[in-house]
């Protein structure tokens, strides 16, 4: 294949078409709201998340990544996230967008050695296959944590549309205004390598939140 | 030769507007099939869980058989455009059970939704009688080329009054041949009639015969004047 | 501004050791380090054949800047060890100064710890490190609460870091979190404008799946946490999941 820049995959994999059945998930917006947070909560829910939930899932990916780039085992670099994701939900949901991941890249990368790792890893969570994406499109270890960061506040942003509806300019002004704070946790995590060092910063509202939420018989997302 | 026969069951969709009756004819066809095929369900509710737990609770399937997925409000996207949750979820049965035939419902959306053939193999668009007579006549992908298009409620019809023969004819000319089956729950020739059309099409799926087909995103171009499809269309 | 930190030479550490004989199990208690430094002094209360009950009292006023305390927990073979605390901690305004509070727990084969942790109030103006760290072998279970509160009655709260992990055999991690306390976790999905936090850590055991849905979070690896928000210290640990949890220990 011709050689495509990373910035086109980087594009690629942050679309919000990407068939990841990403129009599933609220990014833990849904519990929130369940629970009494409003609209205007919601850039403060967006920052929570990038000090705490976004840097285990963005951390888990870049040490991953690393894992898949030296030969090294991913199952220690999933035992790290598990025992950083106490929430059975979390983990669930994740898992589910980790196949849904695998099953689009095994489609667009099916010779790459990196990919057919992550697709063959039982459970795979959805930081570790984005990690898979990663190293088929020759992406830095930073971009992948902007990536996933990125995402993370995408999903609140486009969920609060359906959750609680307003101006989508306004939504769009909190990602806007949340991209320093996604390129600061970015920069930091970048050089991780080590599946023990990755970062543990628990967000308990958001895990016993995700709880109830899986529990609750009338939802709209499934985390 | 190969054998190009599919390894995993049918994959049958059922989609038409709210309150059509697409529950409850999932839960008719479980409880007709499922002495005879291995069966499961997906569901995808715009409220999630209602219409899985509406079956679980009719007791016609085992519960971890019946699998909800939720869609983000977005029942259309999730049977049409980006069908991975709901893929992931019938594979995921497929796997566990190797059912003859899975049932996907989809969220009551509206006229307009049909499934992807990537992710059905046959779809059933339901109507009800309660809906209007007219509702056929105004056509729609899924009401002209749906695999199978049910009336349902056929015994409501004096009730809210519908001409149910003048409603089942709109549909066959709308349909241009394509099978409709008026239903009622008390008339069992209609039920047989609806399972033997689903236990034909497992059939026809086993032996390789069926090549799944679009209804399409959209109402056909049509000709007020004329049906002859031969005609030279002006150069636009 | 300065920050006094705690010299570690001269700061007197706690090792508490119950290890398994023929008769009553072998309780070995020291404090080593410098005396007129606080510590938290174990008194036995209570042995048996395989089991111990000890309560954890603070010698010294705790907790200060430039305090460090240190517990080194080790539960031998086969044998349960029961901790209890009389008193909640309260870390004391450090006008810029810090403390430390460290723990470790060393878990042999079948051995059972239960801990039953009181309130950890970081007062406005405290700045306060602490860990938590478990090895668990083969067997070996443990029940532990923990109540961190932020602020006195009518305070904001300090600063607190908290390092919890525990691994068990051949060190698979089996739960590792990054607790920060401070103005900015008031956010909603931190602490949401809650003042305190309740954990039950269950680690070793699979616990009946029905026991007591509300804040219960289920991990990889056989263990459950039970959490919990709320204005008041003594609401924030789940009661009924401890309840039920000492009773399944």
């Amino acid at each position: 294949m011709d050689h495509v820049p990373s910035d086109l995959l980087l594009m690629l994999l942050a679309d919000a078409r990407l068939p990841v059945a990403g129009h599933t998930q609220s990014a833990g917006l849904e519990g929130a709201v369940q629970h009494g947070l409003t609209g205007a909560d919601v850039p403060l829910y967006i920052s929570a998340r990038l000090a705490t939930t976004v840097r285990v899932e963005a951390g888990t990916a870049v040490v991953a990544l690393h894992h898949l780039t030296h030969a090294l085992p991913l199952e220690p670099v999933v035992a790290a996230w598990a025992a950083r994701t106490p929430s059975h939900a979390l983990r669930r949901a994740s898992r589910m967008q980790g196949r849904a991941l695998s099953r689009l890249t095994t489609r667009l990368w099916p010779d790459e050695e990196p990919v057919r790792r992550v697709s063959g890893l039982d459970g795979c969570p959805r930081a570790v296959a984005l990690a898979g994406a990663a190293a088929a499109a020759g992406l830095e270890a930073v971009a992948l944590a902007r990536l996933v960061g990125y995402d993370d506040v995408q999903t609140v942003a486009s969920a609060s549309l359906k959750l609680l509806p307003l101006d989508p300019a306004e939504t769009t002004a909190w990602v806007h205004g949340a991209l320093p704070a996604v390129a600061g946790a970015a920069a930091a995590l970048a050089g991780l390598t080590d599946p023990r060092d990755i970062p543990a910063t628990a967000a308990p509202q958001t895990e016993v939140w995700a709880q109830a939420h899986a529990h609750s018989t009338r939802r709209l997302f499934s985390a | 030769m190969p054998d190009l026969s599919p390894t995993r069951g049918l994959r049958l969709g059922v989609c038409g507007p709210v309150g059509t009756g697409k529950s409850s004819l999932i839960a008719l066809l479980c409880r007709e099939l499922a002495g005879r095929m291995s069966l499961a369900v997906v569901t995808n509710d715009i409220y999630t869980d209602e219409d899985a737990r509406f079956l679980r609770a009719s007791g016609v399937l085992a519960p971890e058989r019946i699998r909800a997925v939720e869609t983000g409000a977005c029942p259309h996207t999730a049977i049409r455009d980006d069908i991975t949750a709901n893929l992931l979820t019938v594979e995921e049965l497929e796997e566990e059970f190797a059912p003859d035939l899975v049932l996907i419902e989809s969220g009551g959306d509206n006229l307009t939704a049909t499934f992807s053939p990537a992710l059905v193999d046959t779809q059933v668009f339901v109507l009800d009688i309660a809906g209007g007579g007219d509702v056929a006549r105004k056509g729609g992908p899924g009401i002209e080329r749906a695999d199978l298009l049910v009336i349902n409620k056929t015994d409501l019809a004096p009730h809210v009054g519908v001409d149910r023969d003048r409603m089942v004819a709109d549909a066959e000319a709308a349909r241009d041949g394509r099978t409709v089956i008026p239903l009622s729950r008390t008339d069992l020739d209609s039920v047989a009639a609806l399972t033997a059309w689903v236990t034909a099409e497992v059939v026809r799926h086993r032996a390789g015969d069926l090549v799944p087909t679009d209804p399409g995103p959209m109402a056909a171009h049509t000709h007020g004047h004329t049906h002859d499809h031969d005609h030279d269309h002006p150069a636009a | 501004m300065t920050t006094l930190l705690p010299d570690r030479a001269t700061a007197r550490s706690t090792r508490l050791s119950v290890t398994p004989t023929d008769g009553r199990v072998h309780v070995r208690i020291a404090t080593p380090g410098n005396p007129d430094a606080p510590c938290l002094r174990p008194i036995l209360l209570d042995s048996g054949h395989r089991h111990a009950r000890v309560a954890l009292v603070p010698d010294g006023a705790l907790l200060l800047a430039g305090d460090a305390v240190r517990l080194d927990l080790e539960v031998g073979h086969g044998v349960r060890l029961e901790v209890i605390e009389p008193s909640g901690t309260v870390a004391f305004d450090m006008r810029g100064g810090e403390a430390s509070w460290d723990v470790r727990i060393g878990l042999a084969p079948d051995a059972t710890l239960v801990w039953a942790g009181e309130p950890f109030v970081v007062s406005s103006g405290a700045r306060v490190r602490r860990s938590t760290s478990v090895d668990l072998d083969v067997g070996a279970r443990l029940l532990l609460r923990e109540t961190l509160v932020m602020g006195r009655h009518g305070e904001r709260g300090g600063h607190l870091e908290q390092q919890w992990s525990a691994h068990g055999p051949d060190g698979v991690p089996l739960l590792v979190e990054e607790t920060v306390l401070d103005e900015r976790s008031h956010r909603p999905g931190i602490l949401g404008g809650h003042r305190a936090l309740g954990t039950v850590v269950a680690l070793g055991a699979v616990i009946d799946p029905d026991l007591c849905p509300e804040g219960r979070l289920d991990l990889e690896c056989a263990g459950t946490v039970w959490r919990g928000l709320s204005h008041e210290a003594h609401r924030a640990v789940p009661r009924e999941a401890w309840q039920a949890a000492v009773v399944a220990w």
